[in-house]
């Protein structure tokens, strides 16, 4: 090899790589157009394979030579039309492209490659001999698969092969010494360059307007051997702009140096501003020298689906959208490997065979369309397919047998959580492994690579109908936005892409929307239940809370954040009842003063997402948003895997860089997603806002598979987990051991005509405190607790046990009388007490009692309880109907019960004119509400109401009536 | 580490930045040494190793200060002391090593060096290369690769 001047040799290469990155694209397009040539285009192919031709024989590349002359030979006959270019024949001319690039990437072993294997179709072709259309003889000639030259002859130098199919895999490296280029470090970065709608020839001619920089290979096809991921093609303008800006920022420093020197201070103030200006101008600037179009990486999906689609005999059509859009180069190149698997899964994996998919009702052709979009400062690449999906229960059922999830588990789950499971290490979906897609490398790897990007994947599929996989990226990496948090008084960074939103509480709302599951505490976001972590607990360092008004951080000494006050829904209580009670009184005790009036008791949380887990991290307090440098940690803190680097803020101190997922990992939360059930509690929710009717709250839960059951929640005192195996049947009683003695458990169907209790092993204990005794009713998962307002039907479903039924996200669900229910199965509960009250009332004449309430269920409901009883009930459905029946029957009535919630007159302001009469100074007044929060508490206290109690808990109500009655009597 | 010392010395005469860890002498090899440094404004790692005092910026670059006291075992050094920092380049980047106080630049012929006793005034043998004696003290020759080195 006699090839004297590198320069010219290096010239060479560049140019026929840049050729034949556009002959393939091109040679597709050919294909596609079948016999109606577009002259042009095969004119741009032909003079391509004819410069290549020259410039390999004047270097004396005869090996490159006489390839391309067989390839332009065939292409000349393309040309005149002689020849009609069939899939077959384009296939030959691919892959000897294919052989050509290999070859000029490894120019200095090119001559010994032996390309018979490729010159004999080729040949045939040209001569009129190839002239079995069908692929036979170009299959036979080259299996196309593997090894393009698989003549006995080759050496090292076919160590690069085409893989015309599929360009996945990083190439080995070179064994002979690396000609041109420093060997690249990653060899995985291979990145396919056809400026595909480049006019060739205007490239060519007027290189002017582009600077070519030496070395400059810039990024075909896979090349480890010489391809330049250290050169970069770079427009003259932007250069020259660059150029511009370091002349400013000259100079600025000059102005900033004399002002210096003269102590204007003013002048100070101005140059400061320049240099500010000037430098985020070059910062842009140079980021743009690293942006490129993602059509380089999208550009070589058309041949990789064409060939997987022939191999597979599938028909798919591929379409490309978005291929200007641009990315930062190390973004473009990591992204090529992902993106290739993710392709080839959807043709392999997603689209369905041609014969099924007829059958299913598709069309045979399947579609694959693959994205590119801006999305709120990040690019989206989606690829999607129409093909048949994921099977969320398969994915679950494939985890649970492989050991990475337990039943369990699994049956927590929503669909996109299982859908997700895709991506658990160690989860191969293929259950053979084909060639084309399993290769042992898994979702998890992509996912891997792409977080290490700092993108993010999700998953949306329907199965049957499609998969859409949407990768959302950093514009760079380089430079990210960034929240600045502070927590113990030191700062830390969260990359603005896992932010989702931030949320402040206020003091006096943290006790509503603060709640306590287990350990776990979770806060209530637009319906969703969010987890919360404290940053301080994560990351080990002791809990501060900043207090504005001294500006200083004290130390935080509650255990829960929802602490602050008890929390009076029984469901949130624990077992230890005794130990907080004084606890909380002692809490109630603190003068006005108690911080948690204050407004640093308000919570600072930082909703963050990483992949399918989204949850809130409490912070101190919440800075700006900035732009940030990252930097890496020393090696020493390696370890700290909380942390994705350092960087420096504006007064040069240093604020760490959070991890948020590995943060959560830290933190051990478990959940992936709960976005499908919160829609669902959100939906509801939203409902509710706009009934601007009662609310209530409910716990949802099933006893049989079907039916859907729900108590009012504020009924419930506890939930417990139980096997079924802890049921004891004693005396024809079910029971329990529990909290040191036995519980009596119920189920809706022993007193309900429903169906019976499911047969499973996992069972749900809804406990109740009723007539003073503890009973716990058996139910199955899933649970909900929902807000919902109250439009229940009393009617249509209504039975013994079961007061109503209510329309719960479209699922018809009995409303259960624990009471009633109780009531049946133990009345012996019951008899001491109901003496006692018939006693009152035979006394004397039955007291009367006027029952203020809109809702026609809750009036029915509050009426039945009264009547039972023996009291004489007046209804009015609202405050101003109330005040007249007030005016009406005067002294009559003994007792009001209000709603609060009314129409034209609300409780309050009924109960506010009532103790204005003189007359009516003494009566008594109890509210019902669905929730009773404290602020309403206080309220209704300020007006003049004498007790509070919550809808359907009739034990409690009827005990506060039977109380005031006995008063007044 | 004393083998590999190529500092052309025909003696093997090495100048040695001597420095006070806790009360113990000891000195390393001026020409690994970048630059001495007070203390400054340092950012807390938590969940770091406890050697780990912070990490400061040093002109742009990300550094990791060790507490030479804690990582050698003589308690930590006493940061209302005004101790310093000495700025050493290691394989992966710039690492402060904070020691109590600076002490004076001292040649010694490395071949008086002595082997260091398994346990030098408490502390572990196996971060020093081997003892140099003055006139008036003995000077622990750290082993800073050594030190440097993530055991776990």
């Amino acid at each position: 090899m006699d090839i004297e001047d590198d320069e010219i040799l290096q010239g060479f290469i560049e140019e026929s790589l840049e050729h034949l990155a556009d002959i393939e694209h091109d040679l597709l397009a050919i294909e596609e157009a079948g016999a109606n040539i577009d002259e042009d285009l095969v004119n741009k192919v032909f003079r391509a394979a004819h410069s290549i031709k020259g410039g390999a024989g004047f270097m004396g590349l005869t090996a490159i030579q006489e390839l391309s002359h067989a390839a332009e030979n065939v292409l000349g006959m393309i040309r005149s039309k002689k020849l009609i270019p069939t899939p077959e024949i384009i296939n030959v001319l691919l892959i000897a492209s294919d052989q050509l690039q290999s070859m000029i990437e490894d120019v200095h072993n090119s001559n010994e490659v032996d390309i018979s294997a490729h010159l004999t179709p080729l040949n045939a072709i040209a001569d009129g001999t190839f002239s079995q259309p069908p692929t036979a003889p170009a299959e036979k000639a080259k299996p196309p698969k593997t090894k393009p030259a698989p003549a006995p002859a080759e050496t090292k130098p076919a160590l690069k092969e085409p893989e015309p199919v599929l360009n996945l895999e990083p190439e080995l490296p070179p064994e002979e010494p690396e000609p041109l280029e420093l060997p690249e470090e990653d060899p995985v970065t291979s990145l396919q360059e056809e400026s595909e709608d480049e006019d060739f020839d205007q490239e060519t001619e007027s290189n002017g307007s582009v600077v070519k920089l030496p070395g400059q290979v810039s990024g075909e096809k896979k090349a480890p051997p010489v391809k330049g991921e250290t050169t970069l093609r770079v427009h003259v303008s932007l250069l020259d702009s660059l150029m511009n800006l370091a002349g400013e920022l000259v100079l600025s420093r000059n102005q900033l140096l004399q002002t210096i020197g003269s102590d204007d201070l003013r002048n100070a103030e101005a140059v400061g501003q320049r240099i500010d200006l000037i430098t985020s101008e070059l910062q842009e600037a140079i980021m743009l020298t690293r942006m490129q179009p993602i059509g380089n990486v999208f550009n070589k999906f058309p041949r990789v689906v064409r060939d997987l689609a022939k191999k597979l005999n599938k028909t798919i059509d591929l379409t490309i959208v978005g291929k200007d859009v641009e990315l930062d180069k190390t973004i473009i190149e990591s992204i090529n490997d992902p993106l290739t698997h993710l392709v080839r899964n959807s043709v392999d994996h997603g689209i369905e065979m041609p014969a099924l998919r007829k059958k299913l009702g598709k069309s045979e052709i399947g579609l694959v369309v693959l994205k590119a979009y801006h999305e709120a400062g990040q690019v989206v690449i989606e690829i999607s397919d129409d093909g048949k999906g994921l099977d969320g229960e398969a994915l679950a059922a494939s985890a649970v047998s492989k050991g990475l999830l337990t039943v369990e588990q699994a049956q927590a789950m929503s669909d996109k959580e299982k859908i997700n499971l895709i991506f658990l290490p160690g989860f191969s979906t293929a259950k053979e492994v084909t060639d084309v897609s399993g290769r042992g490398v898994g979702m998890d790897v992509v996912k891997t690579n792409l977080d290490q990007l700092g993108g993010n994947v999700d998953i949306i599929s329907e199965k049957g109908r499609g998969t859409i996989i949407s990768i959302k990226l950093p514009l760079t990496l380089a430079i990210i936005p960034c929240q600045i948090i502070e927590t113990g008084g030191e700062r830390y960074a969260i990359p603005q892409v896992n932010l989702e939103e931030l949320l402040r509480i206020p003091a006096s709302q943290v006790k509503n929307r603060v709640e306590r599951v287990g350990d776990a505490e979770v806060v209530r976001l637009r319906g969703t239940l969010l987890p919360l972590i404290r940053l301080a607990d994560v990351i080990g360092i002791e809990r501060t809370y900043y207090d504005p008004s001294e500006d200083e951080y004290k130390p935080d000494r509650r255990e829960m954040v929802s602490d602050r006050r008890g929390k009076e829904s029984p469901l949130f209580r624990t077992g230890n009842e005794s130990d907080r009670r004084p606890q909380k009184q002692e809490h109630h005790a603190r003068s006005v003063l108690d911080r948690r009036y204050s407004a640093s008791s308000a919570l600072n949380i930082v909703v963050v997402s990483t992949g399918a887990m989204k949850y809130g991290l409490i912070v101190d307090r919440l800075q700006d948003s900035e732009e940030i440098v990252i930097k890496p940690l020393g090696r020493h803190l390696q370890q700290c895997k909380g942390y994705a680097g350092a960087t420096i803020m504006g007064d040069g101190r240093i604020a760490l860089i959070l991890d948020v997922s590995n943060l959560a990992r830290m933190a051990r939360l478990t959940s992936i997603d709960r976005s499908d059930r919160a829609a669902e509690v959100a939906r509801a929710a939203e409902d509710a806002v706009r009934a601007k009717k009662d609310k209530q709250s409910l716990l949802i839960f099933k006893s049989s598979e079907i039916e859907h059951f729900a108590v009012p929640l504020n009924q419930v005192e506890r939930i417990e987990k139980i096997k079924r195996s802890d049921i004891e049947d004693l005396g024809g009683r079910r029971v329990m051991k529990y909290r040191g003695g036995s519980l009596s458990l119920i189920c809706v169907d022993d007193v309900a005509m429903v169906q019976p209790l499911a047969d499973q092993d996992n069972l749900l204990v809804i406990v109740f405190n009723i007539a003073k005794r503890a009973v716990g009713l058996l139910a199955v998962g899933p649970i909900d607790a929902i807000e919902i307002s109250a439009d229940i039907d009393d009617t249509t479903l209504s039975q013994p046990g079961i007061m109503g039924s209510i329309i719960i996200d479209q699922h018809t669900t009995m409303l259960v009388n624990v009471y009633e229910m109780v009531h049946t199965l133990f009345p012996q509960w019951f008899e001491e007490k109901e003496k006692n009250i018939i006693e009152i009332i035979d006394d004397t004449a039955p007291p009367t009692i006027l029952i203020a309430e809109d809702s026609k269920f809750f009036r029915n409901q509050v009426k039945g309880y009264m009547t039972e009883v023996g009291y004489n009930v007046i209804e009015a459905e609202d405050g101003v109907e109330a005040l007249n029946k007030l005016q009406e029957y005067g002294d009559q009535i003994d007792m009001l019960v209000t709603d609060i919630e009314m129409p034209n007159m609300n409780g309050f302001e009924l109960t506010q004119r009532i103790r204005k009469d003189d007359k009516y100074f003494k009566l008594p007044i109890i509210a019902l509400t669905t929730l009773a929060s404290a602020e309403d508490v206080a309220k209704g206290q300020a007006v003049g109401v004498n007790e509070y109690h919550i809808k359907l808990d009739k034990e409690r109500l009827m005990v506060s009536v039977h109380d005031y009655i006995k008063r007044s009597h | 580490m004393t083998e590999a010392r190529t500092t052309s010395h025909d003696k093997r005469i090495v100048e040695l930045a001597t420095f006070y860890v806790g009360d113990a002498l000891c000195g390393m090899d001026i020409l690994k040494v970048q630059e001495i440094n007070k203390l400054m404004q340092m950012t807390k790692v938590p969940q770091a190793p406890d050697y780990v005092v912070g990490i400061l910026n040093l002109r742009g670059q990300i550094v990791t200060i060790i507490d030479l006291g804690l990582k050698l075992g003589l308690g930590a050094t006493d940061i209302s002391q005004d101790p310093r920092n000495i700025i050493v380049n290691s394989a992966g980047g710039h690492v402060g090593l904070l020691v109590r106080k600076i002490s004076d630049v001292v040649s010694a012929d490395m071949e008086r060096q002595e082997v260091a006793p398994a346990n030098m005034r408490g502390i572990q043998g196996e971060y020093f290369t081997g003892v140099y004696k003055t006139e008036t003290n003995l000077i622990g020759i750290l082993n800073v690769d050594k030190v440097l080195s993530i055991e776990d």
